[in-house]
């Protein structure tokens, strides 16, 4: 189980995440929604020990994990939200680095690289310079690199972004899988839909404060909401969608 | 309006640089770069005055001495030049990236290309005046000394030839490489030109470098050695057509000083010194004639290669690694027992990062060609089929070996790609023995054993197959000495952490050069004197053994105590590293 504790981040005197708290049991998947900037990348970097807290703890199993960070990240399949890859491998050198680093046996991490490539459709690519990857090519490639080691927790922040429509169907249905499994999942998207079908919890962030954590049913029930759409519609818009697109096409089409 | 921003646009990307750091302070990054290029050719220029400034000589002696002096100064102009274009190699033309960004724009392709070649010619011109403007004001200045009575015209005709063959020769430097790389890809097309460029380029630098680093040795004695009917330097050396043309234009400055009032103690001298400069009129002439039409060539291939080249756009598809590199790689690995995990990961992210990353390629082949010139230099002069084995005979392995094994440390210290880090954060498991123990065997595969392999049969036909072999032995087993002594003390992850610059560098460089040339020639000696006799041979080989598994038990037990490593660290702050936080 991973637990977040009143997590704080400051970058020189602003406050990215502000007391953030909640737990992702196993098999759960939760979501975790929030306009741009509302620091839900800042949480999954804390989370994964790769930025300092200001304050707050994080536990796993009830263990704190910056106690023994190794222990924790072997347990842990992360996807930034950013995908940073050595742009000179291939996407099979990429998968073998991290597997050799997770101290996997030769053959086994050979059998699974390949099969995984081959069921992300990456067999043809694979001994391509990553440099050359498309971003959905990277973020499959980052999707394979956090499972290849079959940690109990993973932490997706947007792992959707730049797949096609067929990897991210099998992705939802991998979530899904993984988490009947027995997986913590915590799940970072802006594609409600998605997240609507997905996931048993919802936590929604707005401003670096938590502003909803609930399941989808309880949170559609208390805003009087047909869809998670509405929901965060009501927790998050500070404008009117459709006034600010009516302001930016009279920008855009305005003659000097 | 359009043009300029795009020609701005253009020179900035030449410091977005694979060989700057992502990290590095770019005011810092120019500065740094202005320097090294301004300042050794202040100091040369310097020295190189001495001669005429505190000893007199007469008119035909000075012009028979600046010869040297020119073809210096011309050579390094094209060698760095042409070391620039080879840095440079990927910025030179329009790449996927300028077509994915720029091609999307309502901008016509031709007014791209027109951009990215004024900002390369801007980049290079900016180059070579930095490099070449003060010792072209300087040295012409200092070059009469007190006592020639140049004039005030003399001086300005010495300025004006000087500045501009110097110039040319840096933009015939440019223009070769540019030349070579647009006709490689107009011959192989994007693709296959794409493979090739991490070889061609490494082995240019390594050509570069190695002329670079000869520069004074092939400019000494330049009218007898290099000049003369029997030596074909005037066919295949190019700074010497440039000396060619500037004799031409403005040798007769110093030639047509009057000699009347000469110090008889001089006329003989001076004499057979206007006599010799004399005689090499014609051929300074043919030379100069040499320098205008291979220069004219070079242009027109490197304008029509270009504009072939920038009819489409860059192919955007990825470099496709060949499978027999890998099978190659991973032979390698299974031979010298790369078993354990992070062993492996440390073993091929080593070889591939050596291999593929500009700055970690680079700093291999620079020291490749570090090695090579103190080798060539070493061996001048040198009759080798001497008995006894001359000692130097056994000098360039070990000098080989001994610059790639501190390129190899300097290698180690440049992260892969810090942006890439969080994978090792992640991934960690905090043992750094067998990963670094698997880099350290990349090394060997990946630089000492070619280097070995390489100079084998040249040694065998020189010393014989027996003290060619047992010499083979010696070298690899220093380079595996080498490699564990010069690892020793690093507690950083290979490839990972943020480079440290080492404190001092310049301080310690002559202490440094001394400790590396009294160690080869101590090796040198200790192999050629225990070579004669196979017993000798087994008690050097024996010992070296020991030295290595000394060295390897050490760096064994250094490492056993686990120091946290923080890969997240970034390089300090220039105002920091200069001092100058007030």
């Amino acid at each position: 189980m991973l637990e977040a504790r009143r997590l704080v981040k400051r970058f020189f005197g602003i406050t990215a995440v502000d007391d953030v708290s909640f737990v992702v049991r196993p098999g759960e998947v939760v979501g975790y929604l929030g306009p741009n900037g509302s620091g839900k990348t800042t949480t999954a970097l804390m989370l994964t020990g790769l930025l300092d807290t200001t304050s707050g703890t994080v536990l796993f199993d009830g263990q704190r994990t910056d106690a023994d960070p190794i222990a924790f990240r072997r347990r842990l399949g992360y996807v930034p939200e950013e995908p940073r890859l050595y742009p000179f491998l291939s996407g099979r050198e990429h998968l073998e680095l991290i597997g050799r680093l997770r101290e996997l046996p030769a053959a086994s991490l050979d059998r699974r690289i390949t099969s995984l490539l081959e069921l992300f459709q990456l067999q043809d690519a694979a001994e391509q310079d990553i440099a050359s990857y498309s971003k959905g090519m990277r973020q499959k490639i980052l999707l394979i690199a956090a499972l290849l080691h079959d940690p109990d927790l993973l932490i997706l922040d947007e792992p959707d972004s730049g797949l096609d429509v067929t990897t991210a169907l099998v992705l939802r249905h991998l979530i899904t899988l993984l988490a009947s499994r027995g997986k913590a999942v915590l799940y970072s998207s802006h594609v409600l839909e998605t997240v609507e079908k997905l996931c048993s919890r919802v936590l929604v962030l707005h401003q670096g404060r938590v502003v909803a954590d609930d399941s989808v049913e309880r949170l559609r029930t208390a805003m009087a909401s047909d869809t998670l759409e509405e929901v965060v519609t009501h927790l998050m818009l500070r404008q009117d969608p459709e006034t600010t697109a009516r302001d930016i096409v009279d920008v855009v089409t305005t003659r000097a | 309006m359009r043009d300029s921003l795009l020609v701005r646009h253009f020179l900035r990307r030449f410091l977005d640089n694979d060989l700057l750091s992502p990290n590095a302070d770019r005011h810092e990054v120019i500065a740094t770069a202005c320097a090294a290029l301004v300042a050794p050719g202040l100091a040369a220029t310097v020295l190189l005055s001495f001669k005429y400034q505190f000893v007199f000589n007469p008119p035909g002696v000075t012009s028979l001495l600046a010869l040297d002096d020119k073809v210096l100064y011309f050579g390094c102009s094209m060698t760095i030049m042409a070391l620039v274009a080879a840095v440079t190699w990927d910025a030179l033309s329009l790449d996927a990236r300028d077509a994915a960004i720029l091609g999307t724009l309502p901008v016509s392709r031709w007014t791209i290309v027109r951009a990215k070649a004024v900002a390369v010619i801007l980049f290079a011109s900016t180059f070579a005046i930095a490099l070449n403007l003060l010792p072209s004001l300087m040295y012409p200045a200092l070059l009469p000394g007190r006592a020639l009575p140049v004039g005030l015209r003399g001086f300005l005709q010495l300025i004006a030839a000087h500045g501009f063959i110097s110039a040319l020769s840096g933009a015939f430097g440019f223009l070769a490489v540019l030349s070579f790389r647009e006709l490689l890809r107009a011959l192989l097309g994007s693709a296959w030109s794409r493979q090739a460029s991490a070889i061609v380029r490494g082995t240019l630098v390594v050509f570069l470098a190695t002329v670079f680093l000869l520069l004074p040795v092939l400019s000494s004695n330049v009218a007898r050695l290099r000049l003369s009917p029997e030596s074909s330097a005037p066919v295949v050396m190019p700074p010497l057509w440039f000396l060619g043309l500037h004799e031409t234009l403005a040798g007769g400055v110093l030639d047509g000083l009057p000699r009347q009032d000469l110090h008889p103690f001089f006329r003989q001298a001076d004499a057979e010194a206007t006599a010799s400069y004399r005689g090499h009129g014609p051929l300074f002439r043919r030379l100069a004639g040499t320098a205008v039409a291979a220069s004219a060539v070079l242009l027109l291939v490197a304008v029509a290669a270009y504009a072939w080249n920038s009819r489409r756009p860059s192919d955007v598809r990825g470099t496709r690694r060949r499978r027999g590199h890998s099978v190659v790689a991973r032979a390698a690995g299974r031979l010298l027992l790369v078993r354990h995990p992070l062993s492996r990961a440390g073993f091929f992210f080593a070889l591939q990062t050596l291999s593929r990353s500009a700055p970690h390629h680079l700093a291999a082949m620079t020291s490749v060609a570090v090695g090579l010139a103190i080798a060539a230099v070493s061996l001048r002069g040198v009759d080798l089929r001497l008995v006894p084995i001359p000692l130097v005979a056994f000098v360039p392995q070990t000098v080989l070996i001994v610059a790639t094994a501190i390129g190899f440390r300097h290698a180690v210290r440049v992260p892969a790609d810090p942006r890439a880090n969080w994978h090792f954060v992640l991934s960690w498991s905090g043992d750094e023995r067998p990963y670094v123990s698997g880099v350290k065997r990349a090394a060997l595969v990946r630089l000492t054993l070619p280097v070995l392999l390489v100079l084998l049969p040249v040694e065998v036909v020189l010393l014989g197959p027996a003290v060619a072999l047992a010499h083979f032995a010696c070298g690899l087993l220093i380079g595996l000495l080498l490699l564990e002594l010069l690892l020793l003390d690093l507690r950083r992850l290979p490839f990972v952490s943020s480079f440290a610059p080492a404190e001092n560098l310049w301080g310690w460089a002559g202490i440094y050069l001394l400790t590396f040339l009294g160690s080869v020639y101590a090796i040198a000696s200790l192999e050629r004197f225990s070579f004669t006799e196979p017993g000798r041979t087994s008690v050097l080989l024996a010992w070296t053994l020991v030295a290595v598994i000394v060295a390897h038990a050490l760096d064994v037990m250094l490492r056993r105590k686990r120091v946290p490593i923080d890969l997240d660290e970034l390089p300090a702050p220039p105002t920091q590293r200069f001092d100058l936080r007030g």
